[in-house]
């Protein structure tokens, strides 16, 4: 079913420009015919990868389901540049911004209603209080994380009778720890927290975290959460035998345990469904910022086996998660 | 074809859009300011990361190998207060250890699986270091004092009591003990641990460091060790006259050790990982006497280079290629302290040097073919050259050339997961060396948790040893030059293990039982009488037995670590071997942990070794009399307060060996071990 990041990532750049070219190809062949049902405008933050694939996706889930086809036009940051320079040039009725940066950009022009995707909440929240967009209809997003609920069903799930979370945070952690403090704030289960302000300062502050939990809950804080610090707390944690819930199918397969996330295809496949009923009636406005409503489940058997833990196969825990999660 | 490694791509991918952000910020028109988000907040979830865990991080749970396993780890290891490395294997049931200072090569410690002590040294067990074999060349075992290691770089060991050749390689024949050490990521920052004590003088520092994706670590230490007291107290004799016992005065065996080790890992890209070693062991060893022969003034100098490339592939899989250069060197003057002989010979006892040199190239594949199997093979190719004008048996026209042996092998091994709760392991080795040909050494065992938690095992095993550089040459001079011009040439030794063991969890003890059968043949015998009977491989032997290792968290903060085995050996003792009773009847360790708070804890360690048959050491090894070391019992202590200062962190330990003051006697029954010996350890990390 989903393809993980990972794999999609894989993909080289040449296929990602190839892509893009046979786009444009297409959108010159269509244009004509798809003129009056809609115009997408399709903002990457970088060629190919991610933001590719949440484009492709987008596009075919539209183009299977609006007759005529709306038209999209596929945008680097620097063509949309250009085009807010001009404003006048930008005649889509709706701009999907894919990815921090192109929300960032996309946050500046009021007059196109503005989703953006691939966006941590955190930094939606910040680049819409920076720009003053308090206007979710023409202002919103997609986010990229996952609701901290679904999170905690993934722990009860994975790792059952597992309640005391060990949980490293930063001042990059954005409202991720308040809204942990609020999801647990049932009792069910037990927070220890360690703040930190330094890289260097993980190992140490794991070393307190680790004797007396569970498990390492972990959430997409860039300064803690990164490719040069994963072994750091990899290497830790196994040493104490404490498992990680991550929050990325990468983070799984570099040792976490487990992660619940949302791939490209389900992440576009949403904002299709949120773009579908704007096209027929330009007039209605975007919903309010929303998390993902499609999701995986990743889990890393082979550390699960070492840790000594058992845990069914990656379907049956997606069921175990539900549909339903509050954002 | 590719032009870029993924990581390249990636890397040159988040240049350009550093590029791209630069640019957007000098155009000045505002939007891209990055004040308000950065750029990549997404790119937390979506970068690719390094595979950290993968298949040679990951240990295999106990209950799914298929073989027994008892892990050391760096817990044990400090509160077992061992002082040097060969004494945690003290901790490990069915494991002989003993300290000595006889041969004048390898005044060391013993440490040998289920004994069989035909030779003076343990020569029946493969021992890895980060996968680099270090038995050594010349005679099979290890010396000790001269594995280029670091005790506190160690991670954990996993020692495999039966023969694994299928996974673990040649001379994997009576156990395997594998050292792990710390990647270096785990050990940033700054070490020190200073000891200092009765006999035990000790400095160690450590640095870790990283340069974006390569972490190294760099570890040195001195060791002052004087070894045991120079007289001997109590010699027990059992109404043996005394002369018949040499040793009246203790050992040289003063030794310095002077160690520098490094690590380096290099993250490559996702995928591939750089693993880089290198480690220097040297320094003055004293060699204590043989025949009345000495080495006062030997100097060890040992050294290794190692490099592992690891690319992680799909599904948990992983390709690896090793390659590793070994060399254990030492100088040696040897020196003649029998009035007699000195008269007639001189002082000067000739020439004791040594250079043992390996070269060994592993490639070995893991994936899994289908979702419940999991297959790793591979192939390997090792040269051992040895120069050892007096230890070998070389013909004075040979003395000072290199002796050397080759050895190549593939292996494979099967995992199949039939059911979640049943998995069988088939695996064999396939060997060809210089000395004695080709052999194919299976080995097959089933793994069935027939409750949650509690597993039955049965396994079954064949392995062989190769004769040792040394055991060859002895076979080649005494057909050449004596006398026996129709000796055969040496076979392999074999054994045919097989086991049931138990795991499981009973009323809140971890408990691991096992019971054995061992059938060895073909042992190679270092006997006058084996050549005259024409076959060096007469000895046989039988060893039938149990073991078991109980594991009890009293409470969160006591623990109780206990092992017990139970071993007879039966064996037509050939040639005046005595095999028979050369492995302890039964041994006992126990280890009592407990943590007071978090500053206070202690440790109070116990080991029983009952009598042994040990005739390789009477002085008089021809007489085949009934050699026993009596039995003994030792208790070790210690009590260690840990502190924080600043942002680092420090532990002051009282280590205390020998708490009864027991007087004992290890390896020969005249070499007596040091009575109480207490020593200081500070260990400082920031």
């Amino acid at each position: 079913m989903a393809r993980p990041f990972a794999t999609l990532l894989k993909r080289p750049a040449s296929s990602g420009k190839l892509g893009a070219l046979l786009l444009g190809v297409w959108l010159l062949a269509a244009a004509p015919w798809a003129w009056g049902a809609g115009h997408v405008a399709l903002v990457l933050s970088e060629e190919g990868g991610a933001y590719a694939e949440v484009a492709d996706k987008i596009r075919m889930a539209l183009t299977q389901k609006t007759q005529p086809a709306p038209r999209f036009s596929l945008l680097s940051l620097e063509a949309f540049g250009e085009k807010l320079r001009a404003p006048a040039s930008l005649d889509a009725d709706v701009v999907v911004a894919i990815g921090s940066a192109a929300a960032q950009a996309a946050a500046t022009n009021p007059r196109v209603p503005v989703l953006s995707v691939l966006v941590p909440k955190a930094a939606f929240e910040r680049v819409a209080a920076a720009r003053g967009r308090a206007d979710p209809a023409r202002f919103s997003a997609v986010y990229l994380d996952q609701p901290i609920a679904r999170q905690l069903q993934l722990v009860r799930a994975v790792l059952p009778g597992r309640l005391r979370l060990g949980v490293l945070a930063s001042a990059q952690s954005g409202t991720a720890l308040a809204q942990l403090r609020t999801a647990t704030r049932d009792g069910r289960f037990k927070l220890a927290v360690e703040k930190i302000d330094r890289q260097e300062e993980i190992v140490p502050a794991l070393n307190r975290l680790l004797h007396d939990n569970d498990v390492l809950f972990s959430f997409p804080d860039p300064l803690i959460y990164n490719r040069y610090t994963v072994q750091d707390i990899l290497l830790t944690t196994y040493r104490y035998r404490v498992p990680v819930i991550g929050f990325s199918p990468s983070y799984v397969k570099a040792g976490a345990l487990a992660a619940v996330y949302s791939t490209p295809a389900q992440i576009g496949q949403q904002v299709a469904e949120i773009l579908y009923p704007l096209l027929q009636d330009p007039g209605r406005g975007l919903p309010a910022p929303q998390f993902p409503k499609y999701f995986s489940v990743s889990v890393n058997y082979q550390v699960a086996r070492s840790l000594g833990i058992e845990i069914e196969d990656e379907a049956a825990l997606h069921g175990q998660l539900g549909p339903q999660v509050e954002p | 074809m590719r032009k870029h490694s993924r990581g390249e791509r990636r890397r040159r991918l988040l240049h350009r859009s550093g590029v791209l952000s630069v640019l957007l910020a000098a155009v000045g028109n505002g939007w891209a300011a990055s004040d308000s988000a950065p750029p990549r907040s997404e790119g937390v979830y979506l970068d690719e990361m390094p595979v950290v865990l993968n298949v040679s991080r990951l240990r295999q749970p106990v209950d799914e190998a298929p073989a027994a396993v008892t892990v050391i780890d760096r817990q044990m290891i400090k509160d077992s207060g061992a002082w040097d490395l060969s004494e945690v294997f003290r901790l490990v049931p069915g494991m002989y250890v003993a300290y000595h200072a006889a041969r004048f090569y390898s005044t060391d410690s013993i440490v040998s699986y289920h004994g069989l002590m035909s030779e003076t040294m343990s020569h029946r067990m493969q021992v890895l270091v980060d996968g680099r074999s270090i038995y050594s060349p010349l005679y099979g075992g290890v010396i000790w004092s001269d594995v280029p290691v670091a005790m506190d770089d160690i991670d954990r060991i996993e020692v495999i009591r039966g023969p694994n050749a299928a996974s673990f390689g040649a001379n994997s024949f009576t156990g395997v003990i594998n050292i792990i050490t710390r990647h270096s990521a785990e050990e940033q920052g700054k070490f020190v641990s200073l000891s200092a004590g009765s006999g035990r003088d000790e400095a160690t520092a450590r640095y870790g460091g990283k340069y974006g994706d390569f972490t190294y670590r760099i570890s040195a230490s001195l060791r002052n060790d004087p070894g045991e007291a120079s007289t001997i107290d109590n010699p027990d004799l059992r109404g043996t006259p005394r002369d018949l016992y040499g040793w009246q005065y203790n050992k040289f065996d003063d030794k310095k050790v002077r160690l520098l080790t490094f690590r380096g890992d290099y993250q490559v890209n996702p995928a591939d990982s750089l693993e880089l070693q290198f480690g220097y062991n040297g320094g003055p060893r004293q060699a204590g006497e043989v025949e009345s022969v000495v080495a006062p003034n030997k100097t060890a100098d040992n050294h290794f280079e190692q490099i592992h490339w690891r690319r992680a592939l799909e599904q948990g899989g992983e390709l690896s290629v090793q390659f590793y250069h070994s060399v254990e060197s030492s100088q040696a003057a040897l020196v003649n302290t029998d009035p007699v002989d000195i008269a007639k010979n001189g002082v000067d006892a000739g020439n004791g040097d040594v250079i043992g040199r390996r070269y060994d190239l592993e490639i070995q594949h893991t994936f899994s073919p289908s979702a419940s199997t999991r297959l790793v093979w591979g192939g390997s190719t090792r040269y051992d050259k040895v120069y050892a004008p007096s230890d070998l048996l070389l013909d004075s026209s040979q003395m000072y050339q290199d002796r050397s042996y080759r050895l190549s092998r593939l292996f494979g091994n099967l995992e199949w997961r039939a059911r979640p709760s049943l998995v069988f392991n088939v695996g064999a080795m396939a060997e060809h060396n210089s000395y004695t040909g080709t052999d194919v050494t299976p080995r097959a065992a089933v793994n069935w948790h027939f409750l949650p938690g509690q597993t039955l095992r049965v396994s079954r095993s064949l392995a062989t040893r190769t004769p040792s550089i040394y055991e060859k040459s002895v076979e080649e001079y005494y057909r050449t030059y004596g006398g026996y011009p129709s000796l055969p040439a040496q076979v392999p030794e074999r054994v045919d293990a097989r086991e049931i063991g138990y795991l499981g969890k009973l009323a809140g003890v971890d408990v691991d039982f096992r019971v054995f059968h061992e059938v060895y043949t073909d042992l190679i015998a270092d006997r006058t009488d084996a050549l005259a009977h024409g076959n060096l491989n007469s000895g046989s032997a039988t060893i039938k037995g149990f073991e078991t290792q109980l594991k009890w968290a009293i409470g969160l903060r006591t623990h109780l670590i206990y092992g017990l085995s139970h071993g007879v050996v039966a064996s037509p003792n050939v040639d005046r071997i005595p095999y028979t009773n050369s492995v302890p009847t039964n041994n006992q360790s126990l280890m009592l942990s407990h943590r007071f708070d978090s500053r206070w804890s202690t440790s109070l360690v116990g080991y029983q070794t009952s009598e042994t048959h040990f005739s390789n050491t009477d002085v008089n090894i021809p007489q085949g009399r009934g050699y026993f070391i009596d039995s003994s019992r030792r208790w070790d202590g210690r009590l260690a307060y840990a502190f924080r200062s600043g942002e680092g962190k420090g532990e002051l330990a009282l280590m205390v060996q020998n708490l009864g003051d027991a007087q004992y006697f290890e390896f020969r029954h005249d070499n007596q071990l040091p009575g109480r010996t207490a020593w200081l350890n500070l260990k400082l990390e920031y």
